[in-house]
Parts: structure tokens; sequence; C-alpha cells
């Protein structure tokens, strides 16, 4: 598996600097926290990961490919995922025409095929251990827990080498954070790169492998899980 | 089980709810008049519908994309009077009238979601620009005088019966049979939907959300093409007010029929039921002789009960 | 989600909601459920104060010769195709007798061509259809009733001609909703007979004021700002007529004495005529359209009346002719 490597990024909205000059990599099977207060650079610097953003200087490479100057659509095809904070998911549509939101399988001339479609998410769902009630139920309606599922589920039907993502644990009940961070471990157990912002440093310490904490556009702490406790790491965010 | 399931699904339950309100209405109305449940008068109704029930298919499609579209009777009346002067002016007939009306009716639409596209402000403010431009366009075109007195060709062929069915009412089921397909079986129908639900999580996977706009404005305005045509060769003439208010009645047979109307969910058969429901209510206040001001009134009453109706189904 | 008490109630309650519709709906209709003798007229919409005038000529001319009548109208008078739909439904009743309006002809020939084939006689009220032309489009009418629309517009003209002070009088014409052939043919009637009694007036303004009375204010208001010096203001209806009087009313101008002059002769224009406010108006007699209409359905169904026409006569109406009540068809003014 290739590392995503970050060298010396830079990315400025017009006169202010965002980040200055990043470089860091992460190895595939790893789950890495980003902390870090509001405005600190976290989401920027995702965004640029998955080519939302395009680094001003500096390069981003995954392997041997150059991402620094793809858009969002070839950074998902060379294996790059983001998951938004909002999810990004139909409320009205059910579980089946979420996961295949934009790549719909069809037959021919646009006609859907639904029972393949419905097979597959079957599929992925039980791989990832995800209990859905009813397939054909608004995602709407669903819990917090089970919609961020539904999210997880519908990148990695894409096959992701990386997987970003924003808040996770954010929004959801107390109950619903342990199985997001099952399955969490579960993304790591595959090999993929996980990359989490988060807020929560019990959900970060209870996930991660490392953890990057990050002010006013820099990185000033980068350690392994084993060599920081959560006072050392709030005490890295708060020095100004 | 498998009814509970049923029930769960919004779609369905709508649907049931409006067909149910169907049958009540035809059980008032086939006890007080004794040609309402005839087939002649079940033609009428279908005839009656065909017009504002091709216009409703289009407004389908743009409101289950999150749009509204204002425009749709403006395009039909102006795509009339298009084919109306062609009749009269060009001595064409046959299947070329439809194919202008039906090209016309895709340019308007076209024109209006590439301005939407374009402008980045909401539906609803550019289609009542439209509205205007289109009816402008046909007052225009006629100097305001419908275009009548054309060929009885024309006439015969809105009077044509295949199967029992009049022309105009079968290129309406037609037209709802295509729209059905479109919307519940293909990826283009899956997309509008979904864009009407969250247009981020579209932009977020890739679907080009702008293209397929544009694709949906067209579509409907083809379905007002038609529709304008139907109306030319029923009233055998083109005129440039043709369908004022329609726009309306198409939108609320469209919601009658369970759809939401800021988009994500709304369903072609439901549509027809929606259609049915208002024809019916008035071809059988017409039966009846009632004043237009009563069925004006029974037009609102439904609406604002069908919407009571809606609280009995499943919470969404 | 169904099994809470409190949403039980509310489904009742609206079920409860659902049934008074109905019954209100079930009420309504056996009220007034059709039988197949009546005869049947359709008019266009009942909203304009000429139908219901019309409307109330057929009913006491339905009680005076002891005749069913019902009549249909649609919401507005531009519901062309509503009004093919109304007819059909009529159609489908199979009465002895249609009499049918409609503000265009190419529908109206069409629904009494269907009409006829159905075996049903017909005969119009009120329509630029001749029995002539009805017969080259195959259509045999029983009879053709009401006023001709061109004739309006050269009374009126002739009116203007005989009453204005100038040799050249400057004119504001106020049209009816565009395209619609009432208004075509009165705008059109007024300009060939003024051209013909009174070559030298000058039409400054021709604007669709769309029969209402707020836009035949405000139209006028901006012709008498251009047009200070304006004599004559004719309206294809009373409606625009009365929005007109009420801005040379409120104009600033000093110019007061400007010739108004109205079609139909609804109340509250013949009350601006008495009060001085407004000149004349054309008085068609809809109430005698509507009863003499219902005789000659009569007689049609009877086999005694086929292809005739009858004009109703016009009237002007003015303050002398209003004051002095001698006119004998004022009675049929409503």
């Amino acid at each position: 598996m290739s590392e995503l490597a970050l060298q010396s990024v830079v990315k400025m909205f017009g006169a202010t600097t965002v980040l200055h000059g990043i470089t860091t990599q992460f190895r595939p099977g790893t789950v890495t926290a980003i902390v870090g207060d509001n405005g600190a650079g976290k989401s920027t610097l995702c965004k640029t990961i998955a080519g939302v953003y395009h680094p001003d200087r500096g390069d981003i490479t995954l392997g041997e490919l150059k991402l620094t100057h793809l858009g969002p659509h070839e950074t998902r095809l060379a294996g790059i995922e983001m998951i938004y904070q909002d999810l990004a998911l139909a409320k009205q549509h059910d579980v089946v025409s979420n996961l295949f939101l934009g790549r719909e399988k069809t037959r021919f001339f646009g006609w859907l095929d639904q029972p393949k479609m419905v097979e597959e998410s079957r599929a992925v769902l039980e791989t990832m251990g995800i209990n859905v009630p009813i397939l054909k139920l608004p995602v709407g309606v669903l819990s917090g827990g089970q919609q961020q599922a539904v999210a997880i589920a519908r990148a990695l039907l894409f096959a992701p080498k990386v997987l970003i993502m924003d808040e996770p644990t954010a929004a959801l009940a107390a109950r619903e954070i342990e199985h997001t961070l099952e399955l969490i471990k579960k993304l790591r157990e595959r090999g993929l790169i996980v990359i989490l912002i988060s807020h929560r440093l019990n959900d970060v310490f209870a996930v991660s492998d490392r953890i990057i904490a990050m002010r006013s556009g820099q990185i000033v702490a980068d350690k392994l899980i084993e060599e920081t406790s959560m006072q050392d790491v709030v005490a890295q965010i708060m020095i100004a | 089980m498998f009814a509970k399931k049923l029930l769960a699904d919004v779609n369905f339950t709508s649907l049931l709810q409006c067909l149910v309100f169907l049958l009540l209405m035809s059980i008032v109305f086939a006890l007080n008049s004794p040609v309402f449940v005839t087939p002649v008068n079940i033609v009428n109704i279908l005839t009656a519908g065909s017009v504002i029930g091709l216009m409703a298919v289009g407004a389908t499609f743009v409101i289950a994309s999150g749009s509204i579209d204002l425009s749709t009777a403006a395009t039909m009346g102006l795509s009339s009077v298009v084919s109306a002067w062609m009749v009269q002016n060009m001595q064409i007939s046959g299947p070329v009238p439809l194919l202008v009306a039906t090209a016309v009716g895709a340019a308007c639409g076209l024109l209006t979601g590439l301005l939407i596209n374009i402008t980045k402000a909401p539906s609803f403010i550019i289609t009542l620009g439209m509205m205007s431009i289109y009816r402008a366009v046909a007052f225009i075109l006629t100097n305001g005088i419908p275009i009548y007195g054309l060929d009885e060709k024309i006439t015969s062929i809105a009077e044509a019966q295949f199967v029992g069915l009049s022309f105009p009412s079968l290129l309406m089921l037609a037209g709802m049979v295509v729209g059905y397909l479109i919307l519940s079986k293909t990826k283009f129908g899956a997309h509008t939907l979904l864009l009407g639900d969250s247009q981020f999580a579209c932009e977020a996977m890739g679907v080009q959300v702008l293209k397929l706009r544009l694709a949906i404005f067209t579509l409907a305005g083809c379905f007002s093409g038609l529709a304008g045509y139907i109306f030319m060769t029923r009233t055998s003439s083109g005129d440039p007010t043709a369908g004022m208010n329609y726009e309306l009645i198409a939108i609320t047979a469209v919601v009658l029929g369970g759809a939401n109307l800021f988009g994500g969910r709304a369903t072609i058969p439901g549509t027809l039921a929606g259609i049915l429901c208002l024809v019916v209510l008035q071809n059988g206040l017409n039966l009846m002789a009632i004043s237009t001001f009563y069925q004006t009134l029974f037009v609102g009453l439904v609406l604002v009960l069908a919407s009571f109706l809606r609280r009995l189904g499943p919470e969404r | 989600m169904f099994d809470s008490v409190v949403t039980k109630f509310r489904t009742v309650g609206n079920w409860l909601h659902a049934l008074s519709v109905f019954a209100i709906l079930f009420l309504v209709t056996t009220q007034s459920a059709l039988a197949s003798d009546k005869y049947i007229f359709i008019l266009p919409s009942l909203a304009n104060p000429y139908w219901q005038t019309v409307k109330q000529g057929i009913e006491d001319g339905g009680k005076a010769t002891g005749v069913q009548c019902t009549v249909l109208s649609t919401v507005s008078d531009q519901a062309k195709e509503e009004a093919l739909n109304l007819c059909q439904t009529a159609i489908s009743q199979k009465p002895p007798i249609i009499v049918l309006c409609s503000t265009t002809n190419s529908i109206g020939l069409q629904c009494l061509r269907e009409a006829q084939r159905s075996g049903i006689k017909v005969g119009v009220l009120d329509v630029e259809i001749t029995v002539d032309e009805a017969k080259r489009a195959g259509v045999n009418l029983s009879f053709s009733i009401g006023t001709n629309n061109l004739e309006i517009g050269a009374r009126a003209a002739q009116f203007v001609a005989e009453n204005v002070k100038k040799q050249s009088p400057k004119v504001s014409v106020l049209e009816g909703v565009v395209g619609n052939t009432n208004s075509t043919q009165r705008v059109e009637g007024f300009k060939q007979g003024l051209a013909k009694k009174l070559p030298k007036a000058k039409i400054v303004s021709s604007i669709s004021a769309e029969w209402d009375r707020l836009k035949g204010l405000n139209i006028t208001q901006d012709t008498l700002t251009r047009n200070p010096d304006l004599d004559v203001v004719y309206a294809a209806n009373d409606m625009m007529a009365l929005g007109a009087v009420e801005a040379i009313r409120s104009n600033s101008s000093k110019k007061k004495d400007i010739l108004v002059v109205g079609v139909d002769g609804v109340p509250d224009a013949r009350k601006a005529i008495v009060s001085g406010r407004m000149t004349a108006t054309v008085a068609q007699l809809p109430y005698l359209i509507g009863k003499r209409s219902v005789e000659l359905a009569k007689l049609s169904v009877q086999g005694k009346c086929a292809a005739k026409t009858e004009k109703v006569p016009l009237i002007v109406l003015t303050k002398k002719v209003l004051e002095s009540k001698t006119d004998p068809l004022l009675k049929y003014v409503r």
C-alpha cells in the first residue's frame, strides 16, 4: 500500500496564509486525528488533500501519484474519500439510493438495476456489520449513528485508500459513538489511511494511533498516542 | 408485515389517500347523476384532463428536483400559437405540428433552465419572469388575436378515438407512462429526485447538477409543448392567453398526488391521481350544474383537506 | 408512530374533517341534480354582471314559458378549454336543446357541431356567429339571438360625433382583454364609425385596460398627462369607463368636460351618468336577450323555429334618457 505524503503545503486565501508549509506523512492501516482550535486550519488541510482547494505551494502525493493539482472528482478516482460533517445524505431517500448516489448501476439507456444495487448494498452493510432495519426506509428517519454508518459505507463502495472524516462523532448520542468508533477500527484493519478531524479528545484517544495538533496553520505537535496524554494535547492546543 | 411495510412507504400512502378521495368523490357524484358513470362521461373526464395532465407530468419532474416552474402554462400557450400558425400559414398537418410544438416547449424549458443555472436565482423568480416573457412573445406573434378557424383536419385529430378513448386522453396517458418510467426507473429520474432532496449531496457525490437541471427543465418544456399541441387541436386555435393559471393547477395536482413541494419526493401515479381528483370534481359539479363559484370553493377545500389527510400517513 | 392515544385522537379528527367535506359535497349536489328534460344554457363567467343579467332573463323566461332551464358557466371569460369541457359535459346529459354563448367562435362551433351530432338542437346567444356562417361550418342553428358588437361601437361613435364640440377632437380608446372578440369588435366598430362620422377626430391612444376599473383609471391618467386637451374617452365596457371617470375627476388640470362613453349599462355606470360624472353608455339588453332566448328555445324544440336570426336592440343611456324614463326599452335595463 502507498503512503499519503504532504511536502511543505502552503495554502493562502487572498493575503491570509492559512497553511504555513505543512509536511507530514500518513501510513496505511493507521488512524490519525487532527486536533486544534477553530481556525487552526484542520478543515482547510483536509479539503486541500481532497482536492476541494489547491495548494499554492508544495506537493501532495499518494504513493507515486501526484495529487497536487487534481480536482475533487479526480482525487476521488485516485482513492481519496471525504465524509463531511453533515454527511451529504439525501434524507428523504432510502439507504440504497444514498449508497449509490452518483454512480447508480444501470443496465441500458440509464435503466436502473435496482436488484443489483440492493444486493450490493446488503453485502457492504453486512461486511461492515452495520445494522439498518429496512433498506427502504428514508435515511432521515435513521438515527445519527446509522446515518454516519451509511455515509461510511457509501465511501467504502468506492474502495478508497484514504478516508477523511470531519467530526464523525460530534452529532451522535453517547451510545452511538461506540458503534462509529468500532467502524473506524474496522477501517484500520482493512488497511485504510483514516484521517479524523475531531474536537472530542475522548473519542480521539479511543481510536487513533497518532495525533497531530495544529495551531495557526502549523503543526505544533505530532505524536503517537502512546507517547502523549490528554493534558499534553490540551496544553499544545491552548498555548498561544 | 408486507402491508405494514407498504404503509410505511410515503409514496404509496399518498397515492392511496388520493385514490380513496377520488373514490369517495365519485360515489357522491354517481349517486346524484345517472350520467356520471357512463363511458361517454369517463372519456370526457380524461379528455378534459389531457392538457393539464401533460403539463403536470412536466411539473412533477421540476417539483421533484426542488424547483418550481411557473412558466409551464405560458410555454403551453406559446407552442399552441406557433403550431397553429404553422397549420394556418404553411398548410402543414400530420405529426409536424406536434413535433414543432414539442420543440418550442423544449426550447422554452432549455432557456429557463439555462437562466436559472447562470443566475443561480430561485427558480420561482426566474420562471415568474419567463412566464411573462413567453406570454408576451405569444401576444406579439399573434398581435393579441388568437389564431382560429384552423383546418377541419385539426379538430378531427382531437375528436379521433382509438380503443374507446379520445386522442388527447391517449396522448396524456402515454405521457404519464413515459413520465413514470423516466422518473421511477432511470438514473436520470433518480438523480432528479436526489437533486430535490439534497443538492449538496449530489454535488458532493459528483452529480453534474447544472446539466441535470437543464435536462429537467427541457423535459418539462417538452411536456408543456405537447400540452400546447393538444390545446391547439382541441380548441382548433392558437391562443396567446391559453391556459391562464394552468401552471398553478398543475402544481396543485402534483402536490395533491403526494409530492413534496420542496423537492425530493414525487411520483407520476400520484400526479395522475391528483389530476383526476381535480378534473372529476369539476366534471361532477358541472353535471350537477353547480355554480362555478362553488366549484372554486371545492377545489380549495380539496387541497386543504388533502393536507389534513397527509397527517394520517407515516411521519416524514 | 401510531401507538400514542394522542395520535389516534388526531387521526379521528382528521377523518371527521374529511367526512364533513364529503357531507357538504353530497348536500350541495343532491340539491341540484340535473334532469334530462332541462334546457341547458352555457354562458361565460358569471362573475361578470352582464352574464348575471342574462341568467336572470333566462330564469324569468323559463318561469314565464314553463320550461326548466339550467345555466352552466366557466370560471372566467378567458377559460376556453374549460368552456369546451363544460360543453361536452352538457352533451353527455342529452338535453333537448343547448343554447351557447362562447367568447370564441372556433370553440363555439366545435361544441355546437358535437351537440348536433348527438341529436341535440342548438342555438346561440350573443355570439358573432350568424346562421349562414354556422351552416358553412356544418352546424344548423335553430336560432341566433343577440346584439352586434360592431354596431355597439358604431352607435358609440355616432353619439360622440353628435355630442362633441370640436371638429377634430382627441380621442382615447380603452380596449378589453387583448384578443377577446367582443373587445376587438367594439373597438373596431367605434373606429370605423368615427372615421365615417367624424373623419378629423384623432385617436391619441388605444390601449387594453383588460376590462378592469383600476387599469382604466391608470391608463387614462397617463393618457391625460400626455394629452391634457383630451376630449373623448371611449371604453369597451363600463368598468373601464368608470375608471376613466375617476382619473378625470382627480386630474389636476381644469379640463373636466371630457366625454366618457362606456358600453353595457351596468348599474354603477347608470348612477354615474345620472350624477353627471359619466356621459353615456351604449347599453345592450342582456335581460331581454336571456328572456327571449328561452322563448326561441322552446319554439325550436317544438319544431316551430329554425335558422332564425334575431337582433336585440341597443339603447344609448344618457342623463336625459335615464331621467325622462320614457324609452320603452328602459324596463329591460337591469
